[in-house]
C-alpha cells in the first residue's frame, strides 16, 4: 500500500515537475489543438476513477461482507461501463477517421 | 572502494539469504512447531518480496529506472517539437491500475482476506486495454501507411530532433565549460 503511495507520488511529481512529459495528452500526433474525444475520455476516465474510490471509502463492513459471503470489492454499475465504452469508442472511432479520413475531421 | 561497490549487490543478497536461514536455524532450534515454521516462512518471502519492491522504488528514486516514458508514446511517434507525445491510453490504464490496485489492498487489509474482484471491474480494465490497443493499431497503420504527408511529417520530425539534439549538446558544452577550467592542453615548445 506504502509502496503503491510511494510509486503514485513518483508520478505525480514528475508530470508536476515535467520530468515526465505530458504534453500532447489531448491532442493528436503533430497537433497542438486538443481533440473534443480525447477530452471526453479524460473527463470520463477522472469521474469513473473518482466515482470507484468514492463508492469503495464509503462502502459499510456489512457491504463489504455481501450477507456473509466472502470479502468483495464494491461492483461497478453497468451505466458506468456504458458511460467510458462510450467515451473509449468516440476515442478510436476519432482516431480512425482523423487517421483515414483526416479532411472530414480536421 | 570501486570493487567494494561492485560486489556490494552480490554481498547484499548473500546478507540477506543468511539473515533469513540464522532466523530460521535459531527458531527451529528453540524447538518452534511446524505452524510457527510457516509463520516465519511467511515472513520471510514477505520480507523478500518487500525488499524486491524497495530496490525498485529506491532504483526509481534515484534515477536509474526513468519514468519519463510512462506515460509517452513509442519513440516513433512524435509531437509537434519532435518530442515524445503523451499517450492518453497510457495514462488513462495507468489511473485504472492505480486505483484498482490501490483499492483492492485497502479492502483486503480491511477484511482481513483476499476480496473478490467482480467481473464488471474487470471489464472495466479490459475495456481500458482494449482501447489502448486499438489506438496502437491504428497509429501504427498510420505510421506504414507512405504518403507525402506522413513523408513531410517524418522530414519535420527529423529536423526538429537534429535541433534538439544541438541544443542538448549546447546544454552539455556550456555545463563542461562551467564544470573545469580551462586549461592549455598542448604545454609550448621549450617549457
Amino acid at each position: 500500500m506504502a509502496w503503491l503511495a510511494v510509486m503514485a507520488l513518483f508520478v505525480i511529481s514528475g508530470v508536476l515537475k515535467g520530468a515526465i512529459r505530458s504534453k500532447g495528452l489531448l491532442g493528436r500526433t503533430g497537433s497542438s489543438r486538443p481533440d473534443p474525444e480525447r477530452v471526453v475520455l479524460l473527463f470520463a476516465t477522472f469521474g469513473v476513477a473518482l466515482h470507484y474510490t468514492i463508492t469503495s471509502m464509503t462502502l459499510t463492513n456489512d457491504q463489504l461482507r455481501m450477507d456473509g459471503k466472502s470479502p468483495s470489492m464494491p461492483d461497478v454499475p453497468v451505466e458506468i461501463l456504458l458511460l467510458l465504452f462510450g467515451a473509449q469508442s468516440s476515442f478510436v472511432v476519432g482516431k480512425i477517421l482523423r487517421r483515414y479520413l483526416g479532411g472530414i475531421l480536421k | 572502494m570501486n570493487d567494494l561497490r561492485r560486489y556490494f549487490p552480490i554481498f547484499f543478497v548473500i546478507g540477506t539469504v543468511a539473515i533469513i536461514f540464522a532466523l530460521a536455524g535459531f527458531f527451529v532450534a528453540k524447538g518452534t512447531q511446524a505452524h510457527d515454521i510457516a509463520v516465519i516462512g511467511f515472513i520471510a518471502f514477505g520480507s523478500i518480496v518487500v525488499l524486491f519492491a524497495a530496490a525498485v522504488l529506491y532504483q526509481i528514486g534515484t534515477g536509474s529506472i526513468p519514468l519519463t516514458g510512462i506515460i509517452t508514446e513509442p519513440e516513433d511517434i512524435r509531437g509537434e517539437n519532435g518530442a515524445p507525445k503523451a499517450s492518453l491510453a497510457r495514462f488513462q490504464f495507468l489511473i485504472f491500475t492505480f486505483v484498482v490496485a490501490g483499492i483492492f489492498l485497502m479492502l483486503s487489509i480491511e477484511a482481513g482476506q483476499m476480496v473478490d474482484i467482480p467481473n464488471n471491474v474487470l471489464v472495466l480494465i479490459g475495456l481500458s486495454g482494449t482501447g489502448y490497443l486499438a489506438g496502437k493499431v491504428v497509429s501504427n497503420n498510420g505510421i506504414d501507411a507512405q504518403s507525402p504527408e506522413t513523408d513531410a511529417k517524418k522530414k519535420a520530425n527529423i529536423q526538429a530532433e537534429i535541433k534538439r539534439k544541438k541544443q542538448e549538446l549546447a546544454d552539455l558544452q556550456q555545463e563542461s565549460d562551467a564544470l573545469t577550467p580551462a586549461e592549455d592542453p598542448s604545454p609550448e615548445v621549450g617549457e
